[in-house]
């Protein structure tokens, strides 16, 4: 039967925007959409190069060699903590440090990257904001999904790093896509913010890239925690990016479990902020028409 | 300003009682910033003051559209068609009141629209499917279909930022009469089709109106409208005017177009005439105007039998056009002229005073002489222009003169259909035509014509003075 679509001059009542259920439907119904922008995110970022597709594969890859010479040989840093990797041995193993590096750095480039993009993604598409009928929604989701794909094959290049250096992988490696559910989450909660945001404020696009900089920093992804002063501990770990970085270690490199209360907490913090953004991104969509 | 009620009750075939399309006091209103940061300003101290203008695009429009209905929108540029289109479709949100769109909704908006012009052809109709929730393998089975249809060949496979606007507007609307729409909504994109390829659509429209498509229509072809319409609303100034039968609603629109034109022209003309003692009527009549201005042309009139200003004539009264013309140095011979035009720009008749040998005296620095014309109206319904000129015979070129002055548009008029007396034609002759019977009858074998038609123009020569 024939849906019944109302447009009102009065926005959509909170209620529904507040239900999960809302934002699960919305984001199946449009799952094809979703899937086809998400290839076109991918695909556009090599369109055109020589190499192609296999710059998705080229590029970790040659950031991991950059940071395994800079940490592990220039710097000799060594976190400690990767088994096998000469981590207890007085000559350290170069590529240990960068490898513990590169798991946190790519779990945090998922979000850093959805956040980054978030203020324009909305704001230079006036096409698909006044001149077509979109579901506007789905295009934070298709750059978390891109982003998830590069981060795939950034964990692959990460594990068979891991099996070279150390000759083992971590047997919790199946608990990652866990740990991706709260981070997934915390990107779209940014994304969704931040794009409807990015429509109304121009500015986003300026300040965003130097927030994500500052949270960089201010996460331990290429210190361990235990470096930071006692007093500056709980400011740390405050910061949700904190547990997530070193649970991705954890189920990546070290073979651990994440700690399953953490993990809980984030993961319901998680949902609100992504059920909080969307709700905002559906009820701000409403004036883009008449911004962009 | 209201709608007929045997109009609004359903047309044959929908059994829901339920409207596809139903709008009440629905408005748009656009916030016009003059700098940027008043945006920012408005978002924070909103509550308290107001930085922006408001723009009301559209006011309080109210309609019900049953399934299967067609209805067409008229109106100028900017009386908020496109707008009231963009509501139903869902790109933009009603400032005041409430739309409720009941079905799958194919829009075809305005040039430009509706595709994302990155994406090739191809890409796009996929585009296409998945915001209509069509799954991908339900379009793979419909792309021959609509790649037939658009006829665009390899273009298909280029991004749509390189097609024409033919080509846009093909694949738009293979796309959209596809995928099996409740409601179809075109704003105006047949126009940039070519003929055979609108005759294509209009007749793809015939069948899905057939089918119980509800279609709502923007066109500037009132025969579009009238022939796929059964009901239109005519829009001006963002307001509801009139809401009824297509007919009506486009010869209303017609009306007021014709009756803003004449109010400015007799407007202007009156104008001249009223401040002609102060200066030279330069910018009094407006159009397109040209000459060395030795004379200038002060006002152009068109009056009726008892010398009032009128807008409208009906068949076979007589049309009188009144030129006043001013010297501005002295001048020995001017030759003043007319042309009537019509809508589409062709000039159907005209004369001059030195071709009906009427001819100007020498005229003195500011003296002036009026100019008086008068022809039996024998056009056809619609509306018409008058182009006027002076010229100064026998100089310059073989050209046959110096323009002194010309205004394209000086005035205008409008003929009134007349259902006892038909034009078919762009102006009607007087034409004789007789019928006789012949007396004995023939075998029906015979080939020769039973009945004879002689038809003659004896007149042709009268109809101007």
């Amino acid at each position: 039967m024939s849906e019944l679509v109302l447009r009102s001059s009065r926005p959509t009542p909170l209620r529904n925007l507040l239900s999960p259920v809302a934002l699960v439907a919305d984001l199946v119904r449009y799952g094809d959409l979703l899937k086809q922008f998400a290839r076109r995110e991918v695909e556009a970022r090599h369109k055109g190069t020589l190499l192609g597709a296999a710059w998705t594969v080229f590029n970790p890859l040659i950031q991991l060699l950059i940071y395994t010479f800079i940490f592990g040989v220039v710097f000799a840093m060594k976190w400690g903590r990767l088994e096998g990797a000469g981590a207890s041995d007085d000559a350290p193993n170069p590529g240990e440090f960068a490898l513990t590096f590169f798991a946190a750095y790519v779990a945090f480039t998922v979000f850093q990257e959805c956040a980054t993009k978030a203020p324009g993604l909305i704001a230079d598409r006036p096409n698909l904001v006044r001149k077509v009928v979109f579901p506007l929604e789905v295009l934070p989701v298709s750059v978390l999904l891109a982003q998830l794909f590069y981060a795939a094959i950034g964990v692959s290049l990460l594990l068979i790093a891991t099996f070279i250096t150390t000759g083992r992988i971590s047997p919790t490696v199946w608990l990652f896509p866990v740990v991706c559910i709260p981070l997934s989450m915390f990107a779209l909660a940014a994304a969704w913010l931040l794009s409807a945001l990015g429509v109304y404020i121009r500015d986003l696009k300026q300040v965003v890239p130097v927030l994500t900089q500052m949270l960089f920093f201010a996460t331990p992804i290429f210190y361990p925690i235990k470096n930071v002063p006692e007093q500056y501990r709980p400011v740390m770990e405050a910061n949700p990016f904190t547990s997530l970085v070193e649970m991705t270690r954890q189920t990546l490199l070290w073979g651990e479990a994440p700690n399953w209360r953490t993990w809980g907490m984030l993961t319901l913090g998680g949902a609100v902020a992504m059920q909080l953004a969307y709700a905002w991104f559906m009820r701000a969509r409403r004036g883009f028409a008449d911004v962009v | 300003m209201s709608s007929d009620p045997t109009l609004t009750a359903k047309p044959a075939g929908s059994s829901q009682g339920e409207p596809a399309i139903s709008l009440r006091n629905v408005g748009k209103c656009y916030h016009i910033y003059d700098k940027p940061r008043d945006r920012l300003k408005q978002a924070a101290l909103g509550k308290f003051r107001t930085f922006y203008r408001p723009f009301w695009a559209l006011h309080d429009i109210s309609m019900d559209i049953m399934p299967g209905e067609s209805v067409g929108i008229v109106g100028r540029n900017g009386s908020g068609k496109s707008t009231l289109l963009q509501l139903i479709a869902g790109t933009l949100t009603p400032t005041t009141g409430e739309i409720r769109v009941r079905g799958r909704v194919a829009a075809l908006l305005e040039l430009g629209s509706g595709f994302n012009p990155d994406f090739t052809g191809r890409e796009n109709v996929f585009l296409q499917g998945s915001i209509l929730g069509i799954p991908r393998r339900e379009m793979e089975r419909k792309f021959d279909a609509i790649a037939a249809f658009a006829d665009i060949g390899d273009f298909l496979d280029q991004p749509v930022k390189h097609y024409s606007s033919g080509m846009y507007a093909r694949l738009a609307f293979s796309v959209a009469v596809s995928v099996d729409p409740e409601i179809l909504i075109v704003d105006e994109i047949l126009a940039v089709g070519d003929m055979a390829f609108q005759q294509r659509c209009i007749a793809r429209m015939r069948a899905l109106l057939d089918s119980g498509v509800t279609l709502l229509l923007v066109s500037h072809s009132d025969d579009n409208v009238k022939s796929l319409c059964r009901r239109a609303l005519f829009l001006d100034g963002g307001r509801q005017q009139f809401l009824g039968s297509a007919e009506e609603a486009v010869d209303r629109y017609h009306h007021h177009v014709r009756e803003e034109a004449n109010r400015h022209a007799v407007a202007s003309g009156g104008a001249a005439v009223a401040a002609s003692e102060a200066a030279p009527a330069a910018d009094s009549l407006t159009g397109l105007r040209y000459g060395t201005a030795e004379a200038r042309i002060e006002s152009v009139r068109i009056l009726d039998d008892a010398g009032r200003p009128v807008k409208v004539y009906r068949f076979g009264e007589a049309i009188h056009i009144e030129m006043t013309i001013r010297a501005m140095q002295d001048v020995q011979c001017l030759d003043a002229h007319f042309a009537v035009r019509d809508s589409v720009g062709v000039d159907l008749f005209g004369t001059g005073t030195g071709d009906e040998r009427c001819p100007i005296p020498p005229l003195h620095a500011g003296q002036r002489a009026v100019v008086r014309f008068k022809a039996e109206n024998n056009l056809r319904p619609g509306s018409y222009g008058v182009t006027v000129t002076l010229t100064r015979p026998g100089e310059g070129a073989a050209a046959g003169g110096v323009t002194v002055d010309h205004i394209s548009g000086a005035a205008a008029f409008a003929v009134l259909a007349d259902a006892s007396r038909p034009v078919r034609y762009k102006i009607h002759q007087a034409v004789e035509a007789t019928c006789t019977l012949e007396a004995a009858p023939t075998p029906v074998t015979a080939p020769a014509p039973p009945i004879a038609t002689t038809a003659a123009a004896p007149t042709a020569a009268g109809t101007l003075p």
